[in-house]
């Protein structure tokens, strides 16, 4: 078995470090646990459980198993709490009930399109511009209002530009995925457009690492 | 270097470009944030300054205001109440002289004509502390000259004056003038109401385009802080204060309790 994940670390390395580097947000979290939002709590439980799914997916897929499923199940679950984290960033009416709309829509073309043995990439197409429009609309509240005064020391920001990387650099690889990440894919293809979703989740989890440091000196 | 047949290259251009775009806007909403914030600290300072500005020239006319009315009570009571006081004195004069033989009747009229004269010196008095005469004649040092040698004629208090560098024919602007004037009183009289001083130095002197005037007595002294949040007892230095503000000067106190208080102020030029 051990032989095997080492082999499939060899197969697939940026898969590896991207889950890997999901440990630096969660012990970043645990240090800054204190001085997190109420927003950035509910991203750090997801953090944990998005590493636990981690676990359970490389477990799988160490025992030689699909384990595309809890990919898509951890989708779901991502783009449910990005959404409720941006329904708390935002206090207009209408701003609220466009994120609740996302969210309701996102949900149920989530549960709809759910596969157990291939990639569900209409969800996975639709989340990622549903990031963008939450992050424009985020913008927006940041922009029209002063009450930030250093951007860099604001956690939201850095947690938007995370799931600008993240969705722009993914969106146009999910949207082609029947033809590059599909089961009956070239394999070649599907490992260099899997490695750079890699690349980009690392970056994302980075910038949350960023986005959960910065809680202390904002709360300060 | 990219195949534009190739739907792969087209997909990777494709990522590339949005991720360069989300890079940018990240950027770009970074640096536009801080120039919104920028813009309004500096409408907010703006608008702080006007106020400060605005509440600065209410005191000044509000100062003036002051002013006039003191020049105005000052001339009524020299040109009219004087006056009278002082044709009453001679028509009183004219009636005592007629009253030479009835002796009793003479020695009243001779009370009543004192009371009249100490009346008329009163008026004289008030009339020329209202409106600083010898400050607009004379200038500043005459003025201060005249007025601690009438304080010292009237108390025990010794003063001690020096102008070192400045001219006894030196004028100021009238504004730093009566102001020094005005706040000279207001120590003077708080030196000898309050610290029951004995002794009182005055030192005026000018240095880096500033007039600094030192005013120290050996008086009681004072708790500063207290002194200043008290509404009642920290009026003076608040009056002396907004006095100053209209001029740019700025007041430094330092009093302990038993060992006197130091005062200087310091007025650009």
């Amino acid at each position: 078995m051990w032989e095997r994940y080492i082999y499939l670390i060899n197969k697939y390395p940026f898969i590896a470090v991207s889950d890997v580097i999901t440990l630096c947000p969660l012990l970043i979290g645990i240090i800054s646990y204190k001085y997190l939002s109420k927003e950035n709590k509910l991203l750090f439980y997801f953090i944990i459980v998005h590493f636990l799914l981690d676990l359970q997916s490389v477990w799988i897929s160490v025992k030689n198993q699909n384990n595309l499923n809890i990919f898509n199940f951890t989708e779901l679950l991502e783009v449910t709490i990005i959404c409720l984290v941006f329904l708390q960033l935002n206090s207009q009416y209408f701003k609220k009930w466009l994120i609740a709309f996302l969210l309701f829509t996102c949900v149920f073309v989530g549960i709809w399109k759910f596969d157990f043995a291939e990639f569900a990439f209409v969800p996975y197409v639709l989340n990622r511009l549903s990031y963008v429009i939450v992050v424009f609309i985020y913008f927006n509240t940041l922009l029209s209002e002063t009450s930030v005064k250093n951007i860099l020391t604001h956690p939201p920001f850095w947690l938007c530009a995370g799931l600008i990387v993240y969705s722009t650099g993914s969106v146009i690889i999910f949207l082609f995925g029947k033809q590059i990440l599909a089961s009956d894919a070239p394999h070649e293809k599907f490992v260099f457009f899997y490695s750079i979703i890699s690349i980009i989740n690392i970056f994302f989890r980075l910038l949350i690492c960023v986005s959960f440091f910065v809680s202390k000196y904002e709360k300060k | 270097m990219f195949d534009s047949e190739n739907p792969y290259s087209l997909i990777i251009i494709g990522t590339t470009i949005l991720l360069l775009m989300g890079v940018v806007l990240i950027v770009f909403v970074a640096y536009y944030q801080q120039k919104q914030l920028r813009k309004d600290l500096n409408q907010q300072k703006q608008i702080q300054e006007l106020r400060t500005e605005m509440q600065r020239q209410l005191l000044e006319s509000a100062l003036e205001v002051q002013e006039v009315e003191r020049v105005r009570i000052a001339k009524d009571l020299h040109d009219e109440v004087g006056a009278m006081l002082s044709v009453t004195k001679m028509s009183f004069n004219q009636l005592l002289r007629k009253l030479d033989n009835a002796q009793d009747l003479a020695t009243m009229g001779k009370q009543t004509r004192e009371l009249l004269e100490q009346s008329i010196s009163q008026v004289r008095r008030i009339s020329k502390e209202l409106v600083p005469s010898t400050l607009e004649e004379f200038g500043l040092i005459s003025s201060i000259d005249e007025f601690i040698q009438k304080v010292h004629l009237a108390s025990a208090t010794s003063f001690i004056f020096s102008h070192e560098g400045i001219d006894i024919k030196q004028r100021f602007d009238k504004k730093i003038e009566l102001t020094i004037y005005r706040l000279i009183q207001e120590l003077v009289n708080n030196a000898l109401k309050h610290a029951d001083a004995k002794e009182i130095s005055l030192r005026l002197t000018t240095e880096n385009n500033k007039i600094i005037f030192t005013f120290t007595d050996d008086g009681k002294g004072f708790d500063f802080e207290n002194t200043r949040k008290d509404p009642k007892s920290g009026l003076g230095m608040r009056n002396m204060e907004s006095r100053l503000s209209v001029i740019d000067g700025t007041l430094d106190i330092k009093s302990q309790i038993g060992k006197g208080t130091k005062t200087i102020i310091e007025i650009p030029i």
